[in-house]
């Protein structure tokens, strides 16, 4: 536990500042933003209770904004993806259920399952963030097009943050 | 009263989760469009020592373009100089000068960081309430409009970028003084919307546009930028008009803040207007 608790807190922490520091300012075009602090809510044990996660959600989410002058837009978006993410995850579970030693992450549970989660839960998280952003339905189609592409640009980075970040959870 | 309990603990996951994404976006959009409250913002110290760390890795990059640009308005500016003109007759130039006074007086600033992929943009400014800096101050660059200053701290500014919703800063045609409000619509950083042009007005793509210098932000015939196209629509009474931007907002390095020395004095005699209405 002392261990899942050193990795989540190094993660919590490396993940804010790589948000702030690079990836607020790579600004190459109006049409892509990339996110990868989502990837710490993407990480979170399978069976975190749903309030806890609310509240971590939340609180990531309010850090994120304090640096990034949304105020509150980056929490209320992570809070609706940790509402939703255990009914996601009970949805795509594998046959005999998950393993609780695994986390989610392309090392433990591999590539395929972990894109396929990670678009479903960030393209909620992105298009939810950009629909109050703009909060006009006129935009509808460049927000979907800006969701996407800022989508497509922050799973390229998570998938390369975990082959540098994170180690295998079973030790075998 | 069980039956009230029963109910709250079968929904109290959704109760959690209305109530704290109502403190989000209640915050989100009551700092988007009311931006008097005091709550949380990259002023702020923790993050200054961030962005500050990051700014003095990327400062370096853009040495070269900051040094030529600086030097350009330098010449400029040197082109200017009182001792550059030949005298043509020895009487006729008066020292102390009583016809004009100073309205603005400029200060720079480094930009420290700034975005152009959200909604609503902000600069953050390496200055602050130390060096005389009030909310609602325009910012310009050499050549175009930067923002409006929205928070200030001891060392820090932040200024709410052109390129947001609601900046609606007064903008006329250099041509024939037709004023409208400056506006953007979240896609391109290049370039703005002109609205409030009638019409039957005749608005030309080249045009220069300027700024109206009404609200106390920017003097007047600040340039913006020049009409890039303009095309009716169809059962409306207002032109679309898009208008190019002198500066590249996403590359700026330093800006200017406009202190407008007569600002008090403007805001105190408008304010009769709304007293006059009132009674």
């Amino acid at each position: 536990m002392t261990n899942a608790l050193r990795i989540y807190s190094i993660q919590f922490i490396l993940l804010i500042v790589a948000q702030i520091v690079v990836f607020n300012s790579l600004q190459f075009s109006t049409l892509i933003y990339i996110m990868i602090y989502p990837l710490f809510l993407l990480l979170l044990p399978f069976n975190l209770g749903v309030i806890m996660g609310m509240g971590i959600g939340f609180i990531f989410g309010l850090l994120v904004d304090y640096f990034s002058n949304t105020f509150g837009l980056h929490a209320s978006a992570s809070l609706l993806v940790m509402y939703l993410r255990p009914a996601l995850l009970k949805f795509i579970s594998p046959k005999n259920g998950y393993d609780p030693i695994l986390i989610p992450s392309i090392r433990d549970m591999g590539y395929f399952w972990f894109l396929y989660y990670a678009s479903i839960v960030l393209f909620i998280h992105h298009f939810w963030f950009f629909l109050f952003e703009f909060f006009s339905f006129s935009n509808l189609f460049w927000i979907l097009l800006k969701s996407i592409l800022s989508l497509f640009f922050g799973l390229f980075f998570m998938v390369i943050w975990q082959f540098l970040f994170l180690r295998p959870s079973k030790v075998i | 009263m069980r039956n009230l309990l029963i109910f709250l603990n079968r929904f109290k996951i959704f109760i959690v989760f209305v109530a704290l994404q109502s403190i989000a976006l209640g915050m989100y959009f009551s700092y988007t469009y009311y931006p008097g409250m005091r709550f949380m913002s990259s002023t702020q110290s923790i993050n200054n020592s961030l962005i500050n760390f990051r700014n003095g890795i990327t400062d370096h990059f853009y040495l070269r373009e900051k040094n030529d640009s600086l030097m350009a308005e330098n010449s400029y500016l040197r082109n200017q100089l009182k001792e550059n003109f030949v005298r043509i007759q020895a009487d006729l130039v008066k020292i102390s000068d009583t016809i004009y006074r100073q309205n603005y007086t400029y200060i720079a600033a480094n930009i420290v960081n700034s975005t152009i992929n959200h909604r609503n943009n902000f600069f953050t400014l390496d200055i602050g309430n130390k060096h005389g800096i009030e909310e609602g101050m325009g910012v310009v660059s050499k050549n175009g409009l930067v923002g409006i200053v929205f928070k200030v701290s001891d060392n820090y500014t932040l200024v709410r970028s052109i390129l947001s919703e609601n900046i609606n800063i007064s903008i006329k045609l250099k041509k024939n003084n037709e004023h409208g409000l400056l506006k953007w619509n979240g896609r391109d950083y290049e370039t703005g919307l002109f609205t409030g042009l009638t019409n039957d007005l005749e608005v030309n793509p080249g045009d220069t546009v300027v700024t109206r210098g009404s609200h106390t932000h920017f003097p007047r015939n600040y340039p913006v930028g020049i009409v890039e196209s303009a095309e009716f629509v169809e059962g409306k009474p207002h032109q679309k008009v898009v208008i190019k931007f002198f500066n590249d907002l996403n590359t700026l390095q330093y800006a200017y803040i406009i202190n407008n020395l007569t600002k008090r004095e403007q805001l105190k005699i408008e304010k009769l207007i709304e007293e006059e209405n009132n009674d």
